[in-house]
């Protein structure tokens, strides 16, 4: 059973690995990715000491606003107690398991609480009826930290323990990724649905033009420029089909580092796009998408335009065909021999 | 746990993680239809169509005034305070009243009809109002107001002492 989960990991890997080797020494290139880890968990840590800190003042209000709770089932043991006021004290108790994990990263046990106290924090905010989707990715990294390996400082790490160690970052980024590709995968299964009635839809023209308007009418929003998308919907077709294929792809990218920043940046761009057109917030994503993608550890010190080029999934090797670049001809510092 | 063995299950930990939210994101929706949180299948305004629906409710008379035409409720900020505010509520509300008037649940349509009286339109003493469901292109009616069709539920009173 374990040869066969493992033959079949490797097969996947094998298919939806870049074909083009980095050209960062391969030994090096551990220890740096290690090093650069350990600080995006710790810079983890410190954010949502941050994030916990600005959620206080906003459970605070809800508390005394509303008696109205409809408790998710992580905090189901408040009903029983049936005092509101410990809501307000559940993102104290997560800035400080945050402050702790981030002093103490070599301890598991500070990581499993601040992913319980990070859920039942997410969890009262969406205890009145409706449940938003800001804190989820917060959530999501939290708990896949807990899976990390205790490397403790000061000491020389062994290789195992650094691999591990990058194998948990690894799960926590596709993870990640994961959300967008599911994202992507139900619009082209609505685009594919209304293709089949024949009637207009998400690969249609005006497909974003229609969604926009929709949402205008019901919220009576008036996002900064929806009404430009709306009225020139040839400029928006090419713009919505390419962000369905960022989505789509998305978890692909994980095994494909040269894309790292990039995707980081575009999905940066798309949140970007969902204020400036729908008015949809998702502020906690430009921070975790910069953590794990622009500053990602696996990002190369060097690589080429073609390759990163060719490294896109579908069709990349078809568009890098067309590309002349001098094999030396790199982005970034040129590797140590 | 020996360091190897400890490897070689964080090799499979993405993979396990993704088929593990998978199965209670997509495939573990609970009987109403919830969302199990922190699992959520990330289907955000997925789908795009050129004919769309929503069910209204539309104003025709409001203290012994008849208006020239039906209006619907949240068009009419100068008048009620929840319309100006763009109250998401009234939405939820309409949508049950709708089920409520299908399954032919007369408690729960007296139930409903009553908040919209007291709660939404508290500013008029009597009104007269109807529940419709707009058949409509997005785009055309957000540019010309043009609706396809309507399709009108149920028109109630409210009245004086209500």
């Amino acid at each position: 059973m374990d040869k066969m989960i493992t033959s079949a990991a490797r097969r996947a890997r094998r298919i939806f690995s870049s074909n083009q080797p980095l050209t960062d020494p391969v030994f090096g290139r551990v220890g740096e990715q290690f090093n650069r880890a350990q600080y995006f968990v710790r810079i983890y840590y410190i954010v949502s000491a941050f994030i916990s800190y600005s959620l206080m003042n906003g459970l605070h209000a809800r508390v005394l606003r509303s008696g109205e709770w409809d408790y998710l089932w992580p905090l189901a043991w408040l009903a029983q107690i049936n005092d509101n006021s410990i809501i307000e004290w559940l993102p104290v108790a997560a800035l400080f398991a945050s402050l702790f994990a981030f002093q103490f990263p070599a301890f598991r046990v500070f990581r499993v609480v601040f992913a319980i106290l990070c859920l039942f924090t997410a969890a009262a905010f969406n205890s009145q009826g409706s449940i938003s989707h800001g804190l989820h990715v917060w959530f999501w990294i939290g708990f896949g930290l807990v899976f990390l390996p205790n490397a403790p400082a000061n000491h020389a790490v062994p290789r195992t323990v650094k691999m591990t160690y990058l194998s948990v970052i690894v799960a926590v980024q596709a993870l990640i990724l994961f959300f967008y590709t599911l994202a992507g995968f139900w619009k082209i299964l609505a685009g594919l649905t209304s293709l089949l009635r024949g009637v207009e839809g998400n690969f249609s023209p005006r497909g974003l033009s229609l969604q926009l308007a929709d949402r205008m009418l019901q919220t009576g929003t008036s996002p900064l420029l929806a009404d430009v998308v709306i009225a020139n919907f040839w400029l928006s077709w090419p713009m919505f089909l390419a962000l369905i294929y960022i989505q789509l792809v998305a978890v692909i990218i994980v095994l494909r580092p040269r894309l790292h920043v990039l995707w980081g940046y575009l999905l940066m761009m798309f949140h970007l796009g969902t204020w400036l057109l729908m008015e949809i917030a998702f502020q906690h994503h430009i921070l975790f998408l910069g953590l794990l993608f622009v500053m990602s550890p696996f990002r190369p010190r060097s690589w080429t335009v073609r390759d990163a080029i060719s490294d896109l999934p579908v069709f990349g090797r078809l568009l890098a065909l067309g590309w002349r670049t001098h094999p030396d001809k790199r982005v970034g510092p040129v590797p140590a021999e | 746990m020996n360091k190897y063995v400890s490897y070689r299950l964080s090799r499979q930990l993405g993979a396990f993680l993704i088929c593990a939210y998978t199965l209670m994101a997509v495939f573990g929706t609970r009987p109403d239809g919830l969302e199990t949180f922190p699992f959520f299948n990330w289907s955000l305004f997925s789908t795009s169509s050129g004919v769309r629906s929503d069910v209204v409710v539309r104003v025709h008379s409001i203290d012994g005034r008849e208006l020239s035409s039906p209006r619907l409720y949240y068009d009419m900020k100068e008048t009620f305070m929840h319309a100006r505010r763009q109250d998401p509520n009234l939405f939820k509300i309409a949508d049950r009243l709708m089920i409520a008037i299908r399954e032919n649940d007369s408690a729960v349509v007296s139930n409903l009809r009553g908040l919209i009286e007291r709660r939404y339109m508290a500013e008029a003493s009597t009104a007269k109002y109807d529940l419709s469901v707009l058949i409509y292109n997005p785009v055309d009616r957000l540019q010309t107001g043009a609706v396809k069709r309507i399709m009108v539920l149920a028109t109630y009173e409210k009245a004086a002492d209500g």
